[in-house]
């Protein structure tokens, strides 16, 4: 029986009312955002999601690295939630490094950005996107180890993240996929460049990928997905079971980016940068969109889905 | 196992039927001798086109066996000098090579039928925009030898079309640049064979 809970709306107000009145703090802000120059520390004062104790804490980011004033101003908001919210690692769902990949733009669209987290031993796993080379598979701050897909458990909770290489699916790719999602843990998290699922008006759904990776996922007991591609934030409603993520303006931005007529979206954004805030404990799922104000512009709750019998 | 896994009933059709027929349900039909040698004749083709593909690899893996392995942690610049010492050692290894060596005469048609039938109809429309995203100026041309452009990021390849393509060891790879497809030696970044015009039109 698969099972799904979102509250969001709830959260939601709850949380843009407890924003609200708790004003832009940003003071602190400012000292944490070290490198991010610029950018508006006015990150909430208040700490979204349960945050409990033991849970599994992490951020995810797509579409981010062009060395822009707006990705240095979301980055400014990772690095300031996460005084109160102790995200441990991020994964990435692609296109990390737009245009040039000398040693000069991974410092100035990567390292200098994220220099809060990197400095506070955030650990970072990224996957590929179509703007990424192969070399930034051995770029030791994104911890991939040479891989392009690759999985690793997470530090709590019973938790595997899977990194998929979206923009080069071949067979034996897919081969070692099946081998990875008939593992045991309690949630399998792919999270990779091209959605399966996606209102954008400029790329849309992947519908190859989700004929191959559906049945897999469906057939495992994936909950959730990750991914970017298109530059905005999109939660679809529950496909078959299963939510996805489009998280794909961490420095892109596409402004109407989101054809609303597709049916498919629970809550879209195509106005604002965004990055999530993940927590998983036991068999919940917890989940901020947050812009570069710091405003939660999405959030709820989902259950995990048990493995077909 | 071989890393050439041919699915042969849609490499058969899609030589045999127009784009967008389906394709198994043709290649069930071919019941006949004729297209018993058909099926021959391109098992050929994929066999002439492995061997040639082996004998890169060996030659590769000769030639290259000076460069120490690049650790699985790398910096940028370490990274970029490392394909560049691989495509010195392996050029110089293949200096005179030319288009067509690896991908045969006869193996071209094959793979050309191939994307034609998978890149047609409206899915293919949508792969094939997918493959074209990234825009390539119409004068740079991909060239056997030569580094594959730093400025074009790697196109997109689609399942169906990995699928159906013969497969290649870890060392190669299939890409697209403007219509031609590439056989991309991937730690060389190095261009080993074009096929011209294997995308429709």
């Amino acid at each position: 029986m698969l099972t799904s809970r979102l509250r969001s709306v709830a959260v939601l107000m709850t949380a843009w009312a407890i924003w609200l009145s708790a004003g832009s703090a940003a003071g602190p802000a400012t000292a944490q955002t070290g490198a991010a120059q610029g950018a508006k520390p006015a990150a909430p004062s208040v700490v979204p999601l349960p945050n409990r104790e033991g849970s599994l804490k992490f951020f995810v980011l797509g579409d981010f690295g062009n060395g822009t004033r707006e990705q240095r101003e979301l980055a400014a908001q990772m690095v300031a939630l996460r005084g109160r919210f102790p995200a441990e690692l991020v994964i990435t769902v692609g296109d990390n490094i737009y245009g040039g990949e000398g040693p000069n733009d991974f410092k100035r669209k990567f390292e200098d950005p994220y220099q809060g987290l990197l400095g506070a031993g955030v650990k970072f796993h990224a996957s590929l996107g179509n703007h990424d080379s192969r070399a930034q598979a051995r770029y030791a701050l994104f911890n991939m180890n040479g891989r392009t897909f690759y999985s690793f458990k997470a530090p709590k909770q019973d938790v595997k993240l899977i990194a998929i290489e979206s923009d080069y699916p071949t067979p034996k790719q897919m081969e070692w996929l099946q081998g990875e999602l008939s593992g045991g843990e309690d949630w399998m998290i792919p999270y990779f460049h091209h959605p399966p699922y996606s209102s954008g008006k400029r790329h849309g759904s992947d519908r190859d990928l989700r004929q191959v990776l559906e049945p897999m996922f469906l057939k495992s007991n994936v909950t959730v997905v990750f991914t970017g591609h298109d530059h905005f934030y999109e939660r679809t409603k529950p496909q078959k079971g299963i939510t996805y993520f489009v998280a794909g303006s961490g420095g892109q931005l596409r402004r109407g980016g989101i054809n609303r007529r597709t049916g498919l979206t629970a809550v879209g954004n195509d106005t604002d940068r965004v990055f999530m805030a993940v927590e998983v404990d036991k068999d919940e799922l917890f989940f901020n969109a947050i812009n570069q104000t710091g405003a939660i512009i999405d959030s709820g709750v989902i259950e995990r889905r048990r493995r077909d019998r | 196992m071989s890393p050439f896994r041919l699915s042969v009933a849609s490499i058969v059709a899609a030589m045999l039927v127009p784009a967008g027929a389906p394709v198994i349900g043709v290649a069930a039909d071919q019941g006949t001798s004729g297209a018993t040698s058909e099926r021959q004749a391109q098992d050929a083709a994929f066999a002439e086109f492995k061997k040639e593909v082996d004998g890169y690899i060996a030659l590769r893996r000769k030639v290259t066996t000076s460069v120490p392995a690049l650790p699985a942690q790398a910096p940028p610049d370490a990274v970029r000098a490392h394909e560049v010492a691989l495509q010195n050692l392996i050029v110089g290894a293949r200096p005179v090579a030319k288009e067509g060596e690896v991908f045969v005469s006869r193996v071209r048609p094959l793979l050309r039928g191939i994307c034609r039938q998978i890149l047609s109809g409206p899915e293919g429309r949508e792969r094939l925009a997918q493959i074209r995203e990234e825009p390539v100026q119409p004068t740079l041309r991909a060239r056997v030898n030569e580094r594959y452009p730093d400025q074009v990021p790697l196109s997109a390849v689609p399942y169906p079309l990995l699928k159906a393509f013969p497969r290649l060891p870890d060392e190669l790879e299939y890409r697209f640049l403007g219509n031609d497809l590439v056989l991309l030696d991937i730690h060389a970044r190095l261009i080993v064979d074009v096929m011209r015009d294997a995308l429709p039109r």
